[in-house]
C-alpha cells in the first residue's frame, strides 16, 4: 500500500517536473513581458505627471514577475505595482488584462477618462480596443498599437516604441 | 474498486502537488526573479533584439564561458558609424586594429600585428575566411553587408581545440542574421569624403511556415589616402561587389537547415608594387592593384535526437580567383566539419567531439618577381577534437579539451588545454586556463621566392621560403575576472602570459656573387629563428547609466620579451618585434538617445606609439561622432565624422613587399538606411 502511494507520488513529480520543463520558455517569456512593461513607463507619456503605478487583472503569468518592478526607478521616480484582484483603474497607469472578456465597455471608457494604458498579451486584444498587445513572432516579442484608443485615452507613445510596432488604426 | 481508489489517491496527490508547484510560481522562484532584474536594465534597442527561446541548443552565454570573449551586437555596429569590418573591431579590448590603407588593415588580439598578422582565426558562420596563402585575413576581400550582421562574438587567446590551429591568439565569428530575421526589404545607402559611395538591397521572403530566404546585394567605392609625407595621393581607390543568399529552414521539430552562397568581386588599388625584368630596365616601379572574385557556398544542418544529442554537419566550399601584375592565383578550398554534443549520460559530464577535414588546392602562375613553388599543390588536414565539460561542483567546472590534427605540411599536431571556471555567486566568476596552441606555416612561407630590387639601391634580393618549416608554438596561461557589479555596470577583465616557441623569423643567409645581369644577389630564407614572451591585462567596462545612455570603456596593455640573436643579419621582420604593438589601447564609447528619435555616439581612441622598421608611428588619439534621426518609423539618417581630430594620421605601415602605407585621413559620410 505505502509502495503504491510512492510510486504514485513519484510518476506525480515526473508530471510536475515535465509541466515545469514546459513552463522554461514561457517563463522567459514573462520576463520579458515584464522588463517590456518597464519600459512603457518610460516610453508612454500621460497627460499629468504622476508615479507610474502598473496593475494586473486576471490571472496571468506575469503576477509571479511584475513585483520585481516594484521601486525601479523611471527619470527618478518610483515605478508602483498593483496586484489586487480587481484594481481600482483610477489608481493605474498601465493596466494588464490577462484575457478579452476583462475587456469590457465600461472598463475601456474608464481607462480613457483616467488616462490608462490598456496592454494585453490575448489574440486581437488590440482590434477590440485594447492599446497595445503583445504577440509572438519568429520567437521575437512584437507589439500591435491601436493608435486611435492610445490618442482617445489622451495618451502619447514614443515613437521609438511605434518604429518596431504593427499599427492599426 | 481498487483501481479506483488509487486513481483517488493519484489525483489527490497530484493537486497537492500542483498547488504547491503554482504556489512557488506566484511567488516567482530567485533565478526567474534574478533573470528578469538583469533585463531591465537593457535599452529599448537591445531588449527588443532579444529572442523568447533558443529552439534546439542552450547557448552558452559569454558569462558562462572560461575564455576571454567579447560579443559586438548589431546595435554597436549600427551606432558605430563603421563601414567594414575591423573598424568595429577596434571596440574590443586585446585587439590590435590599424588600417594600412582603403584596403588593408592589419588586425590581430594579443600583439604580433601585421598586414599578414598569422594568429588569428576569423570564420562567418562558421565558414572560415582566413586565407591560407597568408595564415591572415585579405580584409578588402571581406565585404560583408553589416547590417546583415547579427553579432561578432571575439575570443581572445587560444582555442585550438574547438577551432583548429591558427586560432591562436584569438577566434573571431561573424554571425549573421538568419533568414527569418530579416524578412521584407531594406535599402541602405550612403557616402562621404573617404567613403566614397556604399549602399545595399536586401529583401527576405517567407518560403513557408519554417523556410525562410533572403538575399543581399552591395557595393562600396573608396578614395584613395595620403603618402606618409603627406603630399602625394597612394592610389588606393578602388571597388567591391558583393551578392549574399541565405536560406534558414526549420526541417522538422529536430531539424535546422541553412544554407548561404556569396559571391563577392573587388578592384582594389594601392598594390605598389615593382617588375623585376631580365633586361633594362631591371626594376620598374607600378602601381598595378589586385582584382579577383571569390565565391563560397556552405550548408549547415543541425539535428537533435530525442534523447538530447546534438549533430552538426557543416560544409563549406570557397573558391578564390585573383590576379596581381606578378602573379595570379587560383584556389579551391574545401572544408567539412561534424561535431556530436553527447547529453549528460555520466554524472556532471558534458562531453562534445568532432571531426573536420580540409582540401585546399591551389595554381599559381608564377613570374620572375613572385613566385610559389611548387606552382600547384594541394593541402590535405584532418583533425579531430574531443571536449569534456566536468561539474566539479555546483559552482566549480571543468574544461578539458584536446584537438589532434595532422597537416600536409608539418605532420601531427595536438593542441590541448584545461580551463577552470569558478562562479561563487552571480556577481562574480572567475577562470583560468592553460592552453597549447600551434600556428601552422603557410603557403607564402612554404613555398615563396620573391626577387625583388632593395628599395633606394640598385641591388636586388631573393626571399626563400622554407619547406621545413615548423609550426609556432604557444603555451599560454590565462587568467579572467568577471564582475557583475550592479545590473547597470559590469567588468570584465583579463591577464596572460603567453610562451610562443619556434616563431618565424627571416633573415639574410648568404649573398650570390656577380650573376651577370643582377650582380651581387642577397639571399633571405625564413625559418623558426626566435623565441617570444608576451604578457598583458585587458579591461572590459560597460556602464548602463539609464535606458538611454550607454557607456563602454576597453583598455588593453602589452608587454613583449624577445630572444633572439641579435647580431644576426636579420631581414626586417615584424611578426616577432615587440615595437610592432602599441604598449597601450584605449577606447571610450558613449551612445545616447538624445530623444527618441534622435541619438548622438561618441567614439575616441588612444593608441599608443609603436615602430615598424625603427620608424615610429606617432601615438594618437581620434575621434569618431555620429548623429541618427528617425523622422519615420521605417527610416533612419545618420551623419558620421571619423577621425576628428586631425587632417590625417598614419597608423600602420607595411614591411615586405606589397601595399603601400598610408595616413588615415578625417571623413565625413551621410548614411540613410529605409525598411520597406
Amino acid at each position: 500500500m505505502r509502495l503504491h502511494t510512492l510510486l504514485l507520488l513519484s510518476v506525480c513529480v515526473w508530471f510536475a517536473g515535465f509541466a515545469h520543463a514546459e513552463e522554461n520558455s514561457q517563463s522567459r517569456e514573462f520576463q520579458l513581458k515584464t522588463a517590456y512593461l518597464f519600459h512603457f513607463a518610460e516610453l508612454a507619456q500621460w497627460p499629468t505627471t504622476k508615479p507610474v503605478t502598473i496593475c494586473l487583472q486576471g490571472r496571468s503569468l506575469l503576477r509571479a514577475y511584475l513585483p520585481v518592478l516594484e521601486g525601479q526607478q523611471i527619470n527618478g521616480n518610483a515605478v508602483h505595482v498593483n496586484l489586487a484582484d480587481a484594481p481600482d483603474i483610477t489608481q493605474c497607469s498601465i493596466l494588464f488584462l490577462s484575457d478579452l472578456a476583462g475587456l469590457t465597455p465600461v472598463l475601456a471608457e474608464q481607462a480613457r477618462q483616467h488616462h490608462v494604458l490598456l496592454v494585453g498579451d490575448v489574440e486581437n486584444f488590440a482590434n477590440h480596443g485594447g492599446m497595445v498587445q503583445f504577440t509572438l513572432r519568429d520567437n521575437r516579442l512584437k507589439l500591435v498599437v491601436n493608435l486611435a484608443a492610445v490618442k482617445s485615452a489622451d495618451l502619447k507613445l514614443s515613437s521609438k516604441l511605434l518604429r518596431m510596432a504593427e499599427i492599426i488604426e | 474498486m481498487l483501481i479506483n481508489r488509487y486513481l483517488r489517491q493519484f489525483a489527490y496527490l497530484c493537486s497537492g502537488l500542483c498547488l504547491v508547484h503554482a504556489n512557488v510560481l506566484a511567488q516567482g522562484n530567485p533565478a526567474d526573479i534574478e533573470a528578469t532584474n538583469e533585463l531591465l536594465p537593457l535599452s529599448w534597442e537591445e531588449l527588443t533584439e532579444l529572442e523568447v527561446s533558443s529552439l534546439a541548443r542552450q547557448e552558452q552565454t559569454v558569462k558562462d564561458s572560461p575564455a576571454a570573449a567579447f560579443v559586438i551586437t548589431s546595435e554597436d555596429i549600427r551606432r558605430s558609424g563603421a563601414t567594414s569590418l575591423p573598424e568595429v573591431l577596434r571596440m574590443v579590448p586585446g585587439m590590435n586594429v590599424a588600417k594600412i590603407n582603403a584596403w588593408n588593415w592589419a588586425v590581430s588580439a594579443r600583439g604580433f600585428n601585421d598586414l599578414y598578422a598569422n594568429k588569428l582565426q576569423v570564420m562567418i558562420d562558421g565558414r572560415s575566411i582566413y586565407d591560407p596563402l597568408i595564415s591572415g585575413v585579405y580584409w578588402g576581400q571581406q565585404n560583408p553587408s553589416l547590417p546583415d550582421i547579427e553579432r561578432i562574438e571575439v575570443l581572445r587567446g587560444p582555442s585550438g581545440s574547438l577551432w583548429g590551429a591558427n586560432a591562436v591568439n584569438g577566434t573571431i565569428n561573424i554571425i549573421t542574421r538568419s533568414a527569418r530575421d530579416t524578412q521584407g526589404g531594406l535599402l541602405n545607402a550612403g557616402g562621404g569624403t573617404e567613403e566614397r559611395g556604399f549602399g545595399g538591397i536586401r529583401y527576405g521572403q517567407k518560403l513557408s511556415e519554417s523556410t525562410f530566404l533572403r538575399g543581399t546585394i552591395s557595393t562600396m567605392v573608396r578614395d584613395a589616402s595620403i603618402d606618409l609625407a603627406g603630399r602625394q595621393d597612394t592610389h588606393d581607390t578602388g571597388d567591391t561587389e558583393t551578392a549574399n543568399f541565405r536560406l534558414d529552414s526549420q526541417l522538422s521539430a529536430q531539424d535546422k537547415l541553412m544554407v548561404e552562397a556569396n559571391v563577392s568581386r573587388y578592384r582594389l588599388g594601392g598594390y605598389y608594387i615593382g617588375k623585376t625584368s631580365t633586361t633594362a630596365p631591371l626594376w620598374q616601379n607600378d602601381d598595378f592593384g589586385r582584382d579577383g572574385v571569390t565565391g563560397s557556398l556552405q550548408g549547415n544542418w543541425s539535428h537533435r535526437t530525442d534523447s538530447g544529442h546534438d549533430w552538426r554537419l557543416n560544409m563549406a566550399f570557397t573558391q578564390t580567383e585573383w590576379q596581381l601584375a606578378v602573379n595570379r592565383m587560383s584556389r579551391s578550398h574545401y572544408d567539412l566539419d561534424f561535431q556530436h554534443t553527447l547529453p549528460a549520460i555520466i554524472d556532471n559530464h558534458k562531453l562534445m567531439w568532432g571531426v573536420n577535414y580540409q582540401n585546399i588546392s591551389d595554381s599559381f602562375d608564377n613570374t620572375l618577381t613572385l613566385g610559389f613553388e611548387p606552382e600547384q599543390l594541394t593541402q590535405h588536414n584532418v583533425g579531430v577534437f574531443l571536449q569534456d565539460q566536468i561539474g566539479l561542483t555546483d559552482d566549480l567546472t571543468l574544461t578539458l579539451g584536446n584537438r589532434v590534427e595532422h597537416f600536409t605540411f608539418t605532420g601531427w599536431e595536438t593542441e590541448p588545454n584545461a580551463r577552470l571556471l569558478w562562479t561563487p555567486n552571480k556577481q562574480h566568476s572567475l577562470w583560468a586556463a592553460v592552453s597549447r596552441a600551434v600556428v601552422l606555416p603557410n603557403r607564402a612561407q612554404h613555398s615563396i621566392r620573391l626577387f625583388k630590387q632593395i628599395p633606394d639601391t640598385n641591388r636586388f634580393f631573393e626571399a626563400k621560403a622554407n619547406p621545413d618549416m615548423l609550426t609556432e608554438n604557444l603555451l599560454a596561461y590565462e587568467l579572467g575576472w568577471r564582475w557583475q557589479v550592479s545590473t547597470s555596470l559590469d567588468i570584465d577583465s583579463a591577464l596572460f602570459y603567453n610562451i610562443y616557441d619556434r616563431m618565424q623569423g627571416t633573415k639574410f643567409t648568404s649573398v650570390t656573387y656577380n650573376n651577370p645581369t643582377y650582380g651581387n644577389i642577397k639571399q633571405a630564407t625564413v625559418a623558426n629563428y626566435r623565441q617570444v614572451d608576451s604578457y598583458g591585462l585587458e579591461l572590459a567596462v560597460n556602464y548602463r547609466v539609464n535606458h538611454d545612455w550607454r557607456l563602454q570603456a576597453s583598455y588593453s596593455a602589452n608587454q613583449f620579451s624577445v630572444n633572439y640573436d641579435k647580431n644576426q643579419p636579420w631581414f626586417r621582420d615584424p611578426l616577432t618585434e615587440e615595437h610592432f604593438n602599441p604598449q597601450h589601447n584605449l577606447s571610450l564609447r558613449s551612445l545616447y538617445n538624445l530623444t527618441s528619435e534622435i541619438e548622438l555616439d561618441a567614439w575616441a581612441r588612444y593608441v599608443d606609439e609603436l615602430y615598424i622598421d625603427r620608424r615610429s608611428i606617432p601615438a594618437y588619439i581620434s575621434l569618431d561622432l555620429r548623429l541618427g534621426w528617425h523622422p519615420h518609423k521605417n527610416l533612419e539618417l545618420s551623419i558620421s565624422g571619423q577621425n576628428l581630430l586631425d587632417d590625417q594620421h598614419p597608423e600602420f605601415s607595411d614591411v615586405l613587399y606589397i601595399p603601400v602605407a598610408s595616413q588615415i585621413q578625417r571623413g565625413y559620410l551621410a548614411q540613410i538606411s529605409w525598411h520597406f
